[in-house]
C-alpha cells in the first residue's frame, strides 16, 4: 500500500508540470475493527491536532415525518452524558479552546475538534463521551428544540435562504435533499426524547464511521487513542428510509416569493449528476467556464464586468455521493431582475449550443490543476479534503487521478456535459424580491 | 464555488467578525511544558519607504501575499464615503500595461486565486499561488500600485456593482441595524460611516475624485507587503525590490493623522424598524484599543463576559433565561483609532428585547459588583492561548494578523499580546468594566420587526422561458 503510494507520487513529480497535489496531501489510511476507518495526516508544524469524526447518521437516516431528528440528535450530544453535565462539557470545551463542534448534514453527522497536542487525550475523551454516552436530558431537549426553531425564524430574513429552500423542495421533494437538515418548525415540535434516544442507538457506532487526524500526531498514536476510546462502539443499524424524488418536469418551474426588498435573489437549478459520475470532470471544467471561475467566468464577465447588473453571480454543481444538482445564483436590483435572468439563461444556452473555445478550455484546466495544491493552506482544509475523498469511496491516491482526469477533458466532452447535465426544461427558477417592482416575465 | 460570493469582501470590523481572535505565542498557564510558537518575521524597508513583512512556512508549496494600504473608510472626506472601497473594485479593471480583465486572467491561468477587502483602517489585496510563481503576483501588484487606469465605461458599470453589493449587505434587517448603531455611536469620527459608503455618496463619486484619492494614498510609503509561505527570504526580498523598489516616492505623501471621537456626554439610543422576523438588541461603549494600558484587561473582559459558551452573557441569556438565540460581546483590540465594545443579544421567539437588554446590563453590573472568579479568568486565558496556536494554522490568517497589526501601528504588538494578557488580574477586569461600561458612554440599538412572521407567499406558475 505504502509503496504503491510512493510510486504514485514519483510518477506525478516526473510527469506533471509545476505542481502535483499528491505530495501535499499524502496521508495514511487504516481500517479499524468494527468497520471504522482511520485517516491520518501527520505534520509537526504546530503543536495542535485537528480531529474529525464522521458518522453515517445524517438526515437521510431519519423518516420524512421526523424531519430534523438527525440534526436535533447531533445538537444534543453535548448537552449532558452519563458522567458529565452540560455545564461540565461547556467548561472543558472552553478551556480546550472551544473547538469541539457537532453538526448533522444530509448524509452524515460530524464531530470536529481542534486541540493543542498537550490536550489531545483530554479532548478525545470528551469527544468519545459525548458521542457514546449522551443522556439527552428532557429539559435540554425542549430548550434545544426551541433554539433550533428560533434560528430557523431568523433565517427567514435572508432571501438567499428562502430561495434555496424553495429550489430544494422543488427539485428533491420529500427526499432528505428536498428539505432543510433542521426540518420544519412543525416537524421539530413533534420530536420527543424517545425519538432521539432511538436514533442515537440505531445509527451512532463504529460501522461506517471515519476518523480523521491532521497535525501533530502519528498514525500509531491516533490508532491507540481511537481504539482505547471507541472499542466496542456499536450501532443497532437499520434500514435507511427511502423516498422518491418528484417526477422530472418537462418545463421550467417558476417560484416567486414576494418580499419588500430592494434586490431580487435568483436561483436557477436542476437535478444533476452525482459526484461519482464519470462525467463529473468535464462538468467541472465546463462550469468553471460558465459560472464557476469568478471573474474568469462568462456569467460574471457578462453580468458584472460588462453590464454592472450584479455584485455576485455564479454557478456550481452541488454533487454529492447520493444526490446532485446544478445551480446558478445571482442578486440584482428588482428592476433589472428580468434582464439579469435573461442574460444568465442566454449564457447557459450559448454553452449548451456552441460549447467552449480552445483557449477557454486550456485556461480552465490550467487553473483547476494549478490551483489544486494551493488549497491546503490549513489543517481544516486538509481534513475536509481527506474526509471527502473517503466518503466518496476514492483511494488516498485520488489527487493524481483527479488531476489526470481534469487534464484529459476535451471540448467535445464539455459540450456533451453541458447538454446532458444542465437542463433548462427540467429546471426550477426561484425568485425572492419585490415582485411589484420586478414585474417578472417568467 | 461558494467563496465567489465573498469576492472583494468587505471586512466589517464588528460585530461577529473578530479582527483579532488570537495571534502569536502560546505558553502554558498550567505550569508544564511551555509552548512557544514565535513569529519568525523578517522586516524589510525599501528606499522608497515601502515595508515588507516576510514569514516563511515550507509546509506547502504555496505562498500568500497581501499588499496593505494604510487607507480605508476612516480616511474619506465627508460626501465621499465609499470611495476607498469603490477604488478597490476599480483596481481590478486594468492598468496601462495590463488591460481590462487581464489581472484575474493571468493569475487564474497560473493556478492562483485573488481577492481584496476594504475596512475602516485599510485596503488589502491578496493572492494565493504556487510558490514558483511568486514573481508574477509581485509584478502585478507593483504595476497596479501606480498604473491603474480609470475608464468611463468601466467606472460606471462598477458603480452599479457597488450599489448591488451594498444592497446585498445592508438591505437586510440585521445589516441595517448594525449600520445605524455605528452611525449613532460616533458623532465626529469617520468610523460612523459604513465601509461601503452611503448610497448617495457612492452615486456622487466622480472619476476625478477617485483619481485624486488613488494618487494620494497609493504609494510605496503607504503600503506594506506581507508574504507567508514557501520562499527564501533573501530571494523574496530581491523580487520585491525589483518590482516595488523601483517605484518613486510620492511627492504628496503625508502620514495619516490620529482621529479622536469627541468624548460622549450622554446616553444614546436608536430604534431600527425593519421587516425582520425577530428583535435584536445591542449596546456599544466607546473603548480604547491596543495603544491603551487598559486594552489587555478589556480583552479579558470581553472573553469573560461574552466570549465562549461558558461566558456570562451566553449562560444567562441563552442557557438560563432562554431570552436569546445567541448573546455575546465583541471588542476590537487592533485598530488605528479606538472602536466600540459591544454587547448583543439575538432575541428568541416570544421574548422581549427589553428583557434581553435588561439581562445584558444586569450581567455587567453583577460583574462589577461581585467580581470575576479565578476559575473563569484562568479558563478564558487558556482559551485565548489555545486560539493563538490555532490562528497560526492558516497562511491566510497569519498574513491578515501581520498586516492589520502593521497598519494599526506595529506588527510586534502580536508578540506582546499574550504576555500583556498574562499580567492582567481579575481586579483589572472589574476596573475596566467600571471605567468603560458606563451608562453615559453607551449607545443602545433595538431592532423592531414591523410585521409579524409573514408567511412565504409563494406563487407557483408554469411556463416556458
Amino acid at each position: 500500500m505504502r509503496l504503491h503510494r510512493i510510486l504514485w507520487t514519483l510518477a506525478a513529480a516526473l510527469l506533471l508540470p509545476a505542481l502535483a497535489g499528491a505530495d501535499v496531501i499524502t496521508y495514511e489510511r487504516e481500517e479499524l475493527p468494527g468497520g471504522g476507518v482511520l485517516l491520518v495526516k501527520q505534520s509537526r508544524q504546530l503543536p495542535m491536532v485537528r480531529v474529525a469524526v464522521s458518522i453515517p447518521a445524517g438526515a437521510r437516516h431519519e423518516a420524512p415525518e421526523r424531519a430534523g431528528l438527525a440534526n436535533l440528535t447531533a445538537a444534543l450530544l453535548t448537552r449532558g452524558t452519563k458522567t458529565r453535565s452540560a455545564s461540565d462539557i461547556e467548561k472543558l470545551n472552553d478551556a480546550l479552546g472551544g473547538g469541539v463542534g457537532m453538526e448533522a448534514g444530509r448524509a452524515r453527522a460530524g464531530a470536529s475538534m481542534r486541540v493543542l497536542t498537550r490536550d489531545l487525550e483530554e479532548g478525545l475523551s470528551l469527544l468519545s463521551d459525548v458521542l457514546r454516552n449522551p443522556v439527552f436530558p428532557a429539559e435540554e431537549v425542549g430548550k434545544t428544540k426551541r433554539r433550533i426553531a428560533g434560528g430557523m425564524r431568523r433565517q427567514r430574513e435572508r432571501p438567499g435562504h428562502l430561495a434555496n429552500k424553495a429550489l430544494r423542495k422543488s427539485l428533491f421533494g420529500e427526499t432528505p435533499y428536498g428539505r432543510l437538515v433542521e426540518g420544519t418548525e412543525a416537524s421539530i415540535k413533534k420530536l420527543g426524547r424517545e425519538d432521539i434516544v432511538r436514533f442515537h442507538r440505531k445509527w451512532y457506532g463504529m460501522k461506517g464511521t471515519i476518523f480523521v487526524f491532521v497535525g501533530d500526531v502519528s498514525l500509531k498514536r491516533a490508532r491507540e487513542l481511537v481504539l482505547a476510546r471507541f472499542k466496542g462502539w456499536r450501532a443497532e443499524g437499520g434500514k435507511i428510509p427511502e423516498a422518491a424524488p418528484p417526477e422530472t418536469p418537462t418545463k421550467m418551474q417558476v417560484l416567486k416569493i414576494d418580499r419588500p426588498l430592494s434586490q431580487s435573489t435568483v436561483i436557477l437549478g436542476n437535478r444533476s449528476l452525482k459526484r461519482t459520475h464519470p462525467d463529473f470532470y468535464a462538468a467541472r471544467v465546463m462550469n468553471y467556464i460558465l459560472g464557476g471561475g469568478g471573474f474568469s467566468s462568462r456569467i460574471m464577465d457578462n453580468l458584472r464586468e460588462e453590464k454592472g447588473l450584479v455584485y455576485s453571480a455564479y454557478s456550481y454543481f452541488a454533487s454529492g455521493r447520493h444526490a446532485g444538482h446544478w445551480r446558478l445564483m445571482l442578486q440584482t436590483k428588482n428592476k433589472t431582475a428580468n434582464e439579469a435572468i435573461k442574460e444568465a439563461i442566454a449564457e447557459v444556452k450559448r454553452i449548451k449550443e456552441k460549447g467552449v473555445s480552445d483557449k477557454e478550455l486550456q485556461d480552465a484546466r490550467d487553473f483547476i490543476t494549478g490551483n489544486f495544491a494551493t488549497r491546503f493552506g490549513s489543517s481544516s482544509r486538509i481534513a475536509n479534503y481527506i474526509l471527502a475523498v473517503e466518503i466518496l469511496g476514492f483511494s488516498p491516491g485520488y489527487a493524481d487521478e483527479y488531476l489526470k482526469k481534469i487534464r484529459a477533458v476535451t471540448k467535445e466532452q464539455i459540450l456533451a456535459a453541458a447538454r446532458k447535465h444542465i437542463k433548462l426544461d427540467e429546471s426550477t427558477l426561484a425568485v425572492v424580491g419585490n415582485l411589484g417592482e420586478a414585474k417578472l416575465a417568467y | 464555488m461558494r467563496k465567489i460570493n465573498k469576492l472583494r469582501a468587505l471586512l466589517i470590523g464588528a460585530p461577529l467578525l473578530l479582527l483579532f481572535a488570537g495571534g502569536a505565542i502560546a505558553a502554558d498557564t498550567r505550569g508544564d511544558t511551555a509552548l512557544r510558537v514565535p513569529w519568525k518575521v523578517t522586516e524589510h524597508r525599501m528606499k522608497n519607504g515601502m515595508r515588507a513583512l516576510l514569514l516563511p512556512d515550507h509546509s506547502a508549496p504555496m505562498v500568500v501575499m497581501k499588499v496593505w494600504y494604510a487607507v480605508g473608510s476612516r480616511d474619506e472626506q465627508p460626501g465621499l464615503t465609499g470611495v476607498a472601497h469603490y477604488l478597490e473594485h476599480m483596481m481590478f479593471r486594468g492598468t496601462k500595461k495590463y488591460g481590462p480583465r487581464k489581472f484575474s486572467e493571468i493569475i487564474k491561468k497560473n493556478g492562483g486565486s485573488h481577492n481584496a477587502f476594504t475596512s475602516f483602517d485599510y485596503t488589502a489585496y491578496y493572492e494565493r499561488i504556487a510558490s514558483d510563481r511568486l514573481e508574477l503576483i509581485i509584478e502585478l501588484e507593483a504595476d497596479r500600485m501606480v498604473n491603474m487606469v480609470l475608464e468611463k465605461k468601466a467606472f460606471d458599470a462598477e458603480k452599479n456593482v457597488v450599489h448591488e453589493e451594498r444592497r446585498t449587505r445592508y438591505d437586510r434587517p440585521v445589516g441595517k441595524f448594525w449600520e445605524q448603531l455605528r452611525a449613532v455611536a460616533y458623532t465626529n469620527h469617520p468610523y460612523k460611516n459604513p465601509i461601503i459608503g452611503w448610497p448617495e455618496d457612492i452615486e456622487a463619486i466622480t472619476i476625478k475624485d477617485m483619481q485624486a484619492f488613488y494618487r494620494r494614498y497609493y504609494s510605496p510609503e503607504n503600503a506594506v507587503a506581507v508574504l507567508v509561505g514557501d520562499f527564501k527570504v533573501d530571494e523574496a526580498i530581491a523580487l520585491l525590490e525589483k518590482h516595488f523598489g523601483i517605484i518613486p516616492k510620492s511627492p504628496t505623501f503625508r502620514k495619516r493623522p490620529e482621529l479622536a471621537e469627541f468624548p460622549q456626554k450622554s446616553e444614546r439610543r436608536v430604534y431600527v424598524r425593519a421587516d425582520a422576523q425577530l428583535p435584536y438588541v445591542a449596546i456599544g461603549y466607546h473603548a480604547p484599543n491596543w495603544k491603551s494600558e487598559d486594552a489587555p484587561a478589556l480583552v479579558m473582559l470581553e472573553a469573560i463576559l461574552g466570549g465562549g459558551e461558558t461566558s456570562r452573557l451566553h449562560q444567562r441569556l441563552v442557557r438560563k433565561d432562554t431570552l436569546a438565540l445567541g448573546a455575546g460581546s465583541d471588542y476590537t483590540y487592533i485598530s488605528v483609532d479606538p472602536m466600540i465594545f459591544y454587547l448583543y443579544a439575538r432575541v428568541a421567539p416570544g421574548k422581549k428585547a427589553a428583557d434581553a437588554e435588561k439581562a445584558l446590563l444586569e450581567e455587567v453590573e453583577k460583574l462589577i459588583e461581585k467580581g470575576v472568579t479565578d476559575e473563569e479568568f484562568r479558563r478564558a486565558l487558556r482559551n485565548i492561548e489555545a486560539n493563538m496556536v490555532f490562528a497560526m494554522d492558516s497562511h491566510y490568517y497569519r498574513a491578515r494578523l501581520l498586516g492589520s497589526a502593521a497598519i494599526a501601528g506595529d506588527w510586534r504588538l502580536l508578540e506582546g499580546y499574550l504576555p500583556a494578557l498574562r499580567k492582567v488580574t481579575p481586579a483589572d477586569v472589574v476596573r475596566v468594566a467600571r471605567k468603560y461600561l458606563r451608562h453615559k458612554n453607551k449607545t443602545t440599538a433595538e431592532l423592531i420587526p414591523t410585521k409579524k412572521s409573514r408567511r412565504a407567499n409563494a406563487a407557483k406558475s408554469r411556463g416556458g422561458y
